[in-house]
C-alpha cells in the first residue's frame, strides 16, 4: 500500500506545481495594456463562412490590419439568425477587442418577435455601416409575368396561390414580402429556406414561382431568371434595366445593411478608433471595386449616422409588423 | 436494478417527456407545432408498447455486465461527478486550468495500483498543453480564461 | 486548356500544397470538433495572398483529407471526427476492439481513395447534367429522403427495433429545440437564450459518442490498462485490397450513392455514409456480421463519404449552389478570388477550374501513402497509451472541440449534458446510432414537411405535392422496401419454426453478447 500512497502524493505535488506555474503565467500576461489597440482584434461574423458578411470581412481584414496596426482575427458564430453572436456581444468585455457584424433588419426584428432574444437593438453599439445588398424579386424566365404589376394583379385575384422562396423567417426577405403584401393588399405564400443558397435552389428547380434574393445572388443567377423589381431608391447600377419597387408604385425599399457593433459600454474613443479604421477601408478604391463587382453597394456611414438610421428603421419596421399582426 | 425495472423506468421517462413535448407545443404557431406534435405522438405510442411488453414479460432484455456490482457503479458515479465539476470549473478558472485539474482528478479515480500512473498523468498533462497551445496560438481560438484572464 | 491545367497541377508548389493540405486535413478531421468546414474557413485568409490555383488546390486537399481523417477517431475512440464518419464508428470501433485498428484504418483508406476518385471523375465529366438534376429535389423530395433515411434505424439497432424507433424519435424531438424553421416560434428553450439555436449538432455528436466511451473505458479498464489491443499483421494493405476487390458491387454502389447524395444540397457526407452503410447491410448475405466489426461496413461508409466531397462540389461549381457546408466555404473562397461559380467557371476560368479538379484526384491518391503511414503509427501508439492518459485527454479534447466550433461556452455544457444522458440511455439499452440519426434527419424532415404543406396549400392539393412527383415516388418505394424487406426475411426465417408470438418476441429481443 505504501507505494500507492507515494504515487498519490507525487501526483498531488505535480498538480500544485502546475497550478502555480499557470497562475504565474496568467499574472504576467495580465499586465496593464498600452493604448488601444494593443493586441489582436476579434471580428465576429454572426453567420456561416461563405456568406455575404464573411466575404466582406475577408476583404476588409487586410486593410483593417493596416489601419489598426494589429492582427484582425475573423471568427464565425452562426446561430439563431445571428442572435447567438449578438447575445454574446452584449455580455462581452467593452474593451474594443470584440467587434461583431451588425446586420439590419435582423437586429431590429428579432427582439420584436421573440420574447427573449438575448439582446435589444439599443444594446448593440453601432460603429460603422459599410455595405448593403438590395433585395430583388424574380420569377422564372418562362413565367407569364413580365412586370411586378402583372404579378400583383394575379396575386390580388388569387390570394396565396403564388409561392415565393426566400431566406429565413422574420428575416430581411420575409420583411420585404410582408411590406409588399401590406402596400399592395395582396397575399402570397412565403416558403422560407434556411439560407440564401437553398432558397435560390428551390426557385431554380421550379418548386416556387418567385424568389426574393440579395443583389449578389441575383447577379450570379441573372441568366436564369427575370428580375421584376429591386429594393433600391435609385436604379441599381449592376442591374440597370430592372425597375425599383418605387417606380412600380410601391413606396418601399428592401435590403440588408451590414456594419459592425461593439458591446454597450464601450468608451467613445475606442469606437472612434474603430470607426476611423472602417472608414479608411471603405475609402479604399481597390476594396470598393472588388465589392461592387460582386453586387454589393458600398456605404460610408459613421457611428452617429448609423444610430439615427437604426431609429428610423425601427420605427418603419414596427409599423409594418404591427399592421400585419406579426407582433 | 433488474433489466425489467430499467426497461420500465426508461419507458415511463420517455412517456413523460413525449407528453410534455406534445402539450408544450400547443402554444406554438400552427406550422411550428405540427412536426414536434406528430413525432411526440409516435414516440408516446412506442413507449407505451415498450411499457406494456415489459409488464407482460416480453420486453427487450438488457444484458448485465459481468462486473455490474456496487464498486463499478460507485466508480462510474464518482467519474460522472468529477466530469460535472470539471465542466463547472471551466467558466471560473478557464479551460486550461480546469483541464489540468480534471486530468489529475481523473487520473486519481482511475488509479488502482498500476505501475506508471504518474508517467501516464504527466503524458496526459503534456498532451493537454500541446493541444491547448495548438488551438490557442495556431488556430486563434479565444478560450475562456476565467479568473486568469 | 486541359494540358495547361495539368501543368498547373504538376508544378512542385501545387504538389507540395496537396501533401500539406491532405496531412493537415487528416489531423483536423481526426480531432473531434474540428470539422472540414472550420479548417477551410480558417485557411481562406491564407489562400488570399496565393495564386488562385494554389489557394484552391490547398483548400480542396484539406476538404478531402478532413472527411477521410474523421475515420481515424471513429475507429480508434468510437467518436466521429467529423459528422461524415458517424457510420464508420458502427463497425470501425468494434474492429479496433478486436485488435484490428490498423486493418480498419487501411480499409477506410482504400475505400476513401476509391470513393474520392470515382466522385471526382463524375465531377469532371458529368457536372452540368447532374447539377440540373439536383435542382429537381424540392421540399417533398427532402421529406421523403428523410423518411427513407429514418428506415436506417432498423439497421443500426440490431438488438431491439422498438428501442431503436424510440431512440430515433428522441433524436427527432431533440432536433425541434430552438427557433422553428417556419413561422419562427421559439420552442422548448425554457426561456434561455442558449437553447435558441437548438442543440448544436457537433457538440451533441461528441457528447453522444465520446463521453459514454470514456466512462466505459474507465469502468472496464483492467490490469493492462491500455485502451485498445493491437495485433501485428503482415502485408495488411495487399490483404485488405484483395478483400475489397472481392466486393466490387459494394464499392461501386457506395461510391455512386455517395456522389449522388453529395449532389443534393443539404444532404452531406453524414447521410451519404449512413445510407450507404444501410444498403450494404440490406444487400449482404451475412447481415449479422455488421456492427461487430465488419470490414464491409467500414468500406461502405468511407467510400460514400469521400465520394460525397466531389458530389457536393458539382452544384457549387456549375450552379453556384453549394451542396454541403464545406462546399459553401469553398464557394466564398472562389468569390474572393474573383471567380464566380457558374458556367463561366468552366470557360473563361477553365484552366484554373480543371487544374483544381485534377488536383482533387491527386489529393485522393495522396491519402493512400499518408493514411497508411499515419494509420500504422497511430495504431501502434494507441497500443501503448494507458487509460489514465487517454480518458482525461479525450475529455479535454472534447471540451476544446465543442468550444472551438462557435467559440461558445454553452456548447461545452451541451456536450457534457448530452454525454451523461447518453451514458444513462445506453444503460437502458438505447444506443447512440438511432438518436443521432434522428438528430441529423429531424431538420430535413421538418422543413420538407412544412414547406410541402405550404406548397400544397398554395396549389390546392396536398396529395399532388406529396405523392404526385416522380422522384418522391421513387423515394416512397425505397422507403417501403427498406421497411418491408427485413420483416419479410424474418417472416420467412421464422415460418414453421414457431408461432407469431415467438416471432414478435424475437423482433424485440436484444441479442447481446457484451455488456450494456
Amino acid at each position: 500500500m505504501n507505494s500507492k500512497h507515494t504515487q498519490v502524493n507525487r501526483v498531488i505535488a505535480l498538480a500544485l506545481t502546475a497550478l502555480v506555474l499557470m497562475a504565474a503565467g496568467a499574472a504576467a500576461s495580465g499586465q496593464a495594456e498600452a493604448s488601444y489597440p494593443a493586441r489582436a482584434v476579434s471580428y465576429v461574423i454572426p453567420f456561416n463562412p461563405g456568406g455575404q458578411s464573411d466575404v466582406t470581412a475577408q476583404y476588409q481584414k487586410r486593410y483593417l490590419e493596416e489601419a489598426l496596426g494589429v492582427n484582425v482575427v475573423i471568427r464565425h458564430q452562426p446561430g439563431a439568425g445571428g442572435a447567438l453572436a449578438w447575445s454574446n456581444l452584449v455580455k462581452a468585455r467593452p474593451d474594443g477587442y470584440t467587434v461583431t457584424g451588425n446586420n439590419v433588419p435582423h437586429i431590429i426584428i428579432q427582439p420584436m418577435v421573440r420574447d427573449n432574444a438575448g439582446f435589444t437593438t439599443e444594446e448593440l453599439k453601432p460603429v460603422y455601416l459599410f455595405q448593403s445588398t438590395p433585395i430583388g424579386l424574380a420569377v422564372a424566365p418562362d413565367s407569364p409575368f413580365d412586370t411586378l404589376q402583372d404579378l400583383l394583379d394575379y396575386a390580388a385575384e388569387h390570394p396565396g396561390e403564388i409561392t415565393v422562396s426566400g431566406s429565413g423567417t422574420h428575416s430581411g426577405h420575409h420583411l420585404a414580402l410582408l411590406q409588399m403584401q401590406y402596400l399592395s393588399d395582396t397575399e402570397f405564400t412565403y416558403i422560407p429556406a434556411t439560407g440564401a443558397a437553398p432558397s435560390v435552389a428551390a426557385f431554380l428547380g421550379g418548386h416556387t414561382e418567385a424568389l426574393l434574393a440579395n443583389s449578389t445572388d441575383l447577379l450570379s443567377h441573372h441568366n436564369d431568371m427575370k428580375v421584376l423589381a429591386i429594393g433600391t431608391e435609385q436604379r441599381f447600377r449592376a442591374l440597370s434595366d430592372v425597375p425599383t419597387f418605387i417606380e412600380e408604385g410601391l413606396e418601399m425599399t428592401a435590403g440588408i445593411d451590414r456594419g459592425v457593433a461593439v458591446p454597450p459600454e464601450t468608451p467613445d474613443d475606442i469606437v472612434a478608433t474603430l470607426e476611423d479604421a472602417f472608414a479608411q477601408v471603405s475609402a479604399n478604391e481597390e476594396f470598393v471595386a472588388q465589392m461592387e463587382e460582386l453586387g454589393f453597394v458600398i456605404h460610408s456611414i459613421g457611428a452617429a449616422e448609423f444610430a439615427t438610421y437604426l431609429d428610423r428603421k425601427t420605427e418603419e419596421i414596427s409599423t409594418v409588423l404591427r399592421e400585419l399582426g406579426e407582433i | 436494478m433488474t433489466a425489467r425495472t430499467r426497461n420500465f423506468a426508461a419507458a415511463v421517462l420517455v412517456l413523460l417527456v413525449s407528453a410534455y413535448w406534445y402539450v408544450e407545443a400547443d402554444g406554438f404557431r400552427p406550422l411550428s407545432r405540427i412536426f414536434p406534435q406528430v413525432v411526440a405522438g409516435i414516440v408516446f405510442v412506442s413507449a407505451l408498447v415498450l411499457a406494456v411488453l415489459t409488464l407482460v414479460g416480453h420486453g427487450p432484455v438488457i444484458a448485465m455486465a459481468a462486473g455490474d456490482s456496487g464498486t463499478r457503479h460507485m466508480r462510474s458515479g464518482t467519474l460522472m461527478g468529477a466530469l460535472v465539476l470539471w465542466t463547472a470549473l471551466v467558466p471560473l478558472v478557464g479551460l486550461l486550468a480546469a483541464g489540468v485539474v480534471g486530468v489529475i482528478v481523473m487520473g486519481l479515480i482511475t488509479f488502482r495500483g498500476h505501475h506508471g500512473t504518474t508517467r501516464a498523468i504527466i503524458v496526459a498533462l503534456v498532451s493537454v498543453s500541446v493541444f491547448y497551445a495548438l488551438f490557442r496560438y495556431v488556430l486563434f481560438v479565444p478560450f475562456p480564461t476565467g479568473i486568469f484572464g | 486548356m486541359l494540358t495547361q491545367a495539368l501543368m498547373g497541377v504538376l508544378d512542385p508548389i501545387s504538389l507540395l500544397l496537396i501533401v500539406l493540405g491532405v496531412s493537415a486535413g487528416i489531423l483536423v478531421g481526426a480531432l473531434p470538433g474540428l470539422t472540414a468546414t472550420m479548417a477551410i474557413a480558417l485557411l481562406v485568409p491564407f489562400t488570399f495572398g496565393m495564386a488562385p490555383i494554389h489557394g484552391l488546390v490547398l483548400l480542396g486537399a484539406i476538404y478531402s483529407g478532413a472527411i477521410y481523417g474523421g475515420s481515424f477517431s471513429a475507429i480508434l475512440i468510437n467518436t466521429p471526427g467529423t459528422p461524415s464518419a458517424i457510420a464508420t464508428t458502427f463497425d470501425g470501433f468494434p474492429m479496433a476492439q478486436k485488435g484490428e485498428a490498423y486493418r480498419a484504418i487501411v480499409t477506410a483508406t482504400l475505400a476513401s481513395v476509391f470513393g474520392g476518385v470515382v466522385g471526382v471523375i463524375f465531377l469532371i465529366f458529368l457536372s452540368p447534367p447532374l447539377a440540373r438534376a439536383s435542382l429537381s429535389f424540392g421540399p417533398p423530395e427532402y421529406f421523403w429522403l428523410a423518411a427513407f433515411g429514418l428506415t436506417i434505424i432498423a439497421a443500426v439497432s440490431p438488438r431491439s427495433t422498438l428501442k431503436g424507433l424510440i431512440g430515433g424519435g428522441i433524436g427527432l424531438l431533440i432536433s425541434t429545440i430552438g427557433i422553428a424553421p417556419i413561422e419562427g416560434s421559439v420552442r422548448y428553450t425554457f426561456g434561455t437564450v442558449a437553447l435558441q439555436n437548438g442543440i448544436a449538432l457537433i457538440p451533441a455528436l461528441i457528447g453522444f459518442f465520446c463521453i459514454p466511451e470514456v466512462l466505459r473505458m474507465v469502468e472496464e479498464s483492467h490490469e493492462s490498462g491500455t485502451v485498445i489491443p493491437y495485433k501485428r499483421q503482415r502485408k495488411m494493405v495487399t490483404r485488405v485490397f484483395h478483400r475489397l476487390l472481392r466486393r466490387p458491387w459494394l464499392m461501386i454502389r457506395s461510391s455512386l450513392l455517395g456522389t449522388f447524395i453529395g449532389i443534393i444540397p443539404g444532404a452531406g457526407g453524414n447521410i451519404a455514409g449512413l445510407v450507404s452503410y444501410n444498403e450494404a447491410i440490406r444487400t449482404s448475405r451475412n447481415k449479422s456480421a455488421f456492427g461487430k466489426g465488419s470490414i464491409d461496413g467500414v468500406a461502405a461508409s468511407e467510400t460514400a463519404n469521400n465520394a460525397s466531397v466531389a458530389g457536393a462540389l458539382i452544384p457549387m461549381l456549375t450552379l453556384g449552389v453549394p451542396g454541403a457546408p464545406p462546399a459553401a466555404v469553398l464557394f466564398g473562397a472562389l468569390l474572393l478570388q474573383g471567380m464566380r461559380p457558374g458556367a463561366e467557371l468552366f470557360t473563361s476560368h477553365g484552366t484554373i477550374t480543371y487544374a483544381f479538379l485534377f488536383s482533387l484526384i491527386l489529393a485522393n491518391l495522396a491519402m493512400l501513402p499518408l493514411g497508411i503511414l499515419l494509420g500504422r503509427g497511430v495504431a501502434r501508439l494507441m497500443q501503448q497509451v494507458r487509460v489514465q492518459t487517454m480518458a482525461p485527454l479525450i475529455i479535454f479534447l472534447s471540451m476544446v472541440g465543442s468550444y472551438s466550433i462557435y467559440n461558445n461556452i454553452a456548447d461545452i455544457y451541451t456536450m457534457v449534458g448530452v454525454g451523461l444522458a447518453a451514458h444513462a440511455l445506453r444503460k437502458a439499452g438505447f444506443m447512440p446510432g438511432p438518436i443521432v440519426l434522428g438528430l441529423i434527419l429531424g431538420p430535413i424532415a421538418e422543413q420538407g414537411l412544412t414547406q410541402s404543406l405550404l406548397m400544397g396549400r398554395a396549389r390546392g392539393s396536398l396529395t399532388a405535392v406529396f405523392f404526385g412527383r416522380p422522384i418522391s415516388l421513387i423515394l416512397i418505394v425505397l422507403t417501403i422496401v427498406s421497411i418491408a424487406a427485413p420483416i419479410v426475411v424474418q417472416y420467412r426465417e421464422r415460418h414453421g419454426k414457431g408461432g407469431t408470438l415467438k416471432a414478435m418476441k424475437q423482433l424485440t429481443q436484444e441479442h447481446s453478447e457484451d455488456s450494456v
